[in-house]
């Protein structure tokens, strides 16, 4: 593909700018053009919170309706108000502890649009690190799993590195790393 | 070192829209800047503020827009290079001085951001800002991206010099608030001392003096005009018979719509980075390229309007749409898809939009709006208030964080128009209602004005209470600090203006100081206010809780729990308070231990006592 679209989402104070720049700053590393549109302000106070990603040669940097390739979303809910975002056949990552993931209602949905879903427990996965606000790590690293034809982990676990403040940077990548696990695991068994 | 004084020259960086604009002004050696903070401006000047500390730069978060712009100007009259930066209702308040400015000019370069907010993410209005160029008679520049965001700032330092004017930029949210690469260039030295040369003749707006300002103003318009006819961001791509006209970021939207469309060698592309005066010549040659024009425009059909007029000067008479086509409105900001569509029912294409999602299986999703932190003292006293006023008062509020009080359960505001008003819309209702009134304000809305509301309201004997929220920060923006602010802890000479004091200096008689989360004393405050006839003013004072914990002040309290053995159920807690740490765990009240803050109001409305500290 030319262009890869992602899309994050989840409540204000999750933790999404983060995620989206680690994200981002890999892809520029690895040589990619990279935009990316934050929402900023009012929205941070516990709203719904969305942030767009692309990766290649393009102008604008928000992603159009059923245009992205992969769904990131730091709550469940959240996941299913920014479903339309995805396009056919795109990824879907979750945080959710909810052992029936996906609601009914969306199976459908997901189904005619082959939508390959996912979903861990990153906040139980980061809570059991006692990082509890760093479930966005988690669920970068399950990510990182599915990926690696165009992102490696490697390369995610130097940016967080460079960019995470020093007394965060071991946790940070501890909880990635444990992130990362559960995506090979759950990998292992498709 | 801050990333913004990285010194390599070439070198491709990725930066935030609002870091790039700041970088810009640090390559044009900016060494003055001043700003009132506001979505989606902030970001901008908290560069600045920890630029001020590693170099000469001077900076400050004045008390208000039009006091950032007086500072502003002054600096640059006396030649220094000047950035100031506001919200775009901060140049509403900024707006009588802005005006004058356009007369007096600037010695230094004077360059002034305004950021727009189309679909009103964190803003009362969406107001288009294009109109302060037309109203004040100031050049205006849009950038489209993060390279041109830096780029243009630089080059508008020299423009302003040059044109001996203040120049305004106009960004929206989703440029203030985009990523991309910036290359950079070099960074240049600032001069950080000049000296003030006389002249009354321009500087001292007399009538008789104004009347010839206005004039050479007008004269003026020559040079501005030769500039934008030959800005580098003002340019036609392509030259198909489709014209298409865009600003902003809808020249990225219209773009990518052309390229998807696979149209490029039938269009042309009139970019509009230099977008006040417009460049008539290069538009005239625009208009006779191509056979008609679809103008892609956020907000106000402001090119729109101007070009059929320049069309009509030269007896031109192609087509001219904008908003109407399609889903191209006056409302809310543009997205890729919206332009696409109306790029494809423009030229005609036979195209096939993506089929519209089908997401009628898709679960109904509660709202979720921004709401209250858990841990916040607005909930408290907003709470408080209630006990005591109940829901007959009036609740004129303001613009912070304790507007979000106006959701349920707490519904404490019924009145919001701008910063400060919530004073002295208080005087007006005091007089023409016979309810009560209770006017909410924060501490740094309060400086940027609120004082003289409330000596107006001491003046003409307005009877109502006054609720300063004190929470030692300027929050909803992120934290920066006002005139009220210990700034010891800032490295400085400690500057704090008590509130107290001030209210008190205001002629207040009747001043409260409480510590919301003392449920009791506060509300005896309250009653105190509430039998008082007179004005009373209530600080309710304690730390927000986000900015406690970032400087280290948040006190590590035990959380608290529910004991289900003493719990009945009354569900008081969750239903009055709606702290985002409580929610229902089947049918029972919890509390979620990793958000509570221990700040123990729920336990003190309790009627059970059943919510406690959790135990070690």
């Amino acid at each position: 593909m030319n262009t890869i679209n992602i899309i994050f989402c989840g409540l204000g104070g999750q933790g999404i700018l983060f995620m989206t720049k680690v994200l981002a700053q890999t892809a520029m590393s690895q040589g990619f053009t990279v935009l990316g549109a934050e929402t900023h302000g009012m929205a941070q106070r516990g709203g719904s919170v969305i942030s767009h990603l692309r990766l290649g040669d393009v102008e604008s940097s928000l992603v159009s309706r059923g245009k992205a390739h992969f769904l990131l979303a730091l709550e469940e809910n959240e996941s299913y108000r920014s479903l339309p975002f995805l396009s056919k056949g795109g990824g879907l990552f979750v945080n959710s502890n909810n052992s029936g993931f996906p609601r009914e209602e969306v199976k459908a949905y997901l189904e005619t649009k082959e939508i390959q879903y996912h979903h861990m427990a990153a906040s139980e996965v980061a809570m059991s690190l006692e990082a509890p606000r760093s479930s966005n790590l988690a669920l970068i690293g399950f990510f990182s799993a599915f990926v690696e034809e165009f992102i490696k982990d490697t390369d995610i676990r130097a940016t967080i590195e460079s960019i995470s403040p020093a007394r965060f940077k071991e946790i940070n990548l501890k909880v990635f790393n444990a992130g990362h696990e559960k995506g090979l695991a759950e990998r292992g068994q498709l | 070192m801050h990333k913004l004084l990285l010194d390599a020259p070439g070198k491709e960086i990725f930066l935030l829209g609002n870091e790039a604009i700041a970088r810009g002004a640090l390559e044009a050696g900016v060494s003055f800047a001043t700003c009132y903070p506001g979505t989606p401006s902030s970001e901008i000047p908290e560069q600045f503020y920890n630029l001020s500390q590693e170099t000469d730069l001077y900076f400050e978060y004045s008390t208000n827009e039009k006091v950032a712009m007086e500072v502003g100007a002054s600096a640059a009259l006396a030649g220094l290079r000047t950035m100031v930066t506001m919200k775009h209702v901060g140049v509403n308040v900024a707006a009588d001085p802005l005006m004058i400015l356009a007369y007096t000019g600037v010695k230094g370069g004077m360059v002034i951001i305004t950021a727009d907010d189309p679909s009103l993410f964190s803003s009362q209005n969406e107001q288009d800002n294009r109109y302060y160029a037309r109203l004040s008679g100031l050049p205006m520049l849009e950038p489209t991206n993060t390279q041109e965001m830096k780029d243009m700032t630089a080059l508008a330092f020299d423009l302003s010099e040059e044109l001996k004017l203040p120049v305004l930029i106009r960004t929206t949210t989703r440029l203030n608030h985009i990523r991309g690469p910036v290359k950079l260039a070099e960074l240049k030295p600032m001069k950080t001392k000049d000296t003030f040369a006389k002249d009354p003749l321009n500087f001292v707006t007399v009538p008789a003096v104004s009347r010839q300002l206005h004039k050479k103003l007008l004269e003026k318009n020559d040079r501005i005009m030769q500039k934008t006819e030959n800005w580098p961001y003002n340019e036609i791509i392509g030259d198909g018979k489709w014209g298409v006209i865009a600003n902003g970021v809808s020249f990225n939207y219209a773009m990518d719509a052309i390229s998807d469309l696979g149209i490029n060698d039938q269009v042309s592309v009139l970019k509009l980075g230099f977008s006040w005066p417009m460049p008539k010549n290069l538009c005239i040659r625009f208009l006779n390229q191509v056979e008609n024009v679809l103008v892609v425009e956020e907000l106000e059909p402001i090119i729109e309007t101007e070009l059929k007029a320049i069309a009509q000067e030269n007896g031109l008479t192609l087509s001219i749409k904008g908003k109407g086509v399609s889903r191209l409105s006056r409302l809310f900001e543009y997205d890729p898809g919206m332009v696409r569509e109306a790029v494809a029912k423009y030229v005609g294409i036979d195209y096939k939009a993506p089929v519209v999602v089908d997401t009628s299986d898709l679960p109904d999703l509660p709202a979720r709006p921004p709401t209250l932190c858990a841990g916040c003292p607005h909930r408290a006293t907003l709470y408080e208030i209630k006990q005591v006023y109940g829901q007959e008062a009036i609740y004129p509020s303001d613009i912070g964080c304790y507007t979000l009080g106006f959701l349920p359960p707490l519904k404490m505001a019924d009145l919001v128009l701008c910063m400060g008003a919530s004073v002295s819309t208080s005087c007006g209702f005091s007089e023409a209602t016979n309810q009560k009134v209770v006017a909410f304000i924060g501490d740094s809305t309060f400086f940027h004005s609120g004082i003289t509301g409330l000596v107006n309201a001491v003046h003409n004997n307005h009877k109502f209470t006054l609720v300063i929220m004190d929470n030692g920060t300027t929050a909803m923006t992120g934290h920066q600090p006002h005139p009220g602010v210990d700034s010891k802890p800032m490295g400085r000479e400690n500057t704090q203006v008590s509130i107290e004091e001030l209210v008190k200096g205001c002629g207040v008689k009747d001043v409260h100081v409480v510590q919301p989360f003392k449920v009791k004393k506060t509300i005896e405050a309250v009653r105190a206010s509430y039998e008082y006839d007179g004005l009373s003013v209530i600080i309710s004072r304690d730390f927000c809780p986000l900015f406690a914990k970032g400087i280290g002040e948040l006190k590590r309290t035990r959380p608290f729990y529910v004991n289900l053995d003493k719990c009945k159920g009354h569900r008081v807690c969750i239903d009055e308070l709606a702290c985002p740490a409580m929610f229902l765990d089947e049918n029972n009240v919890s509390i979620d231990e990793n958000m509570c803050t221990g700040c123990a109001l729920c336990a003190q409305i309790c009627p059970e006592n059943a919510i406690l500290p959790v135990k070690k």
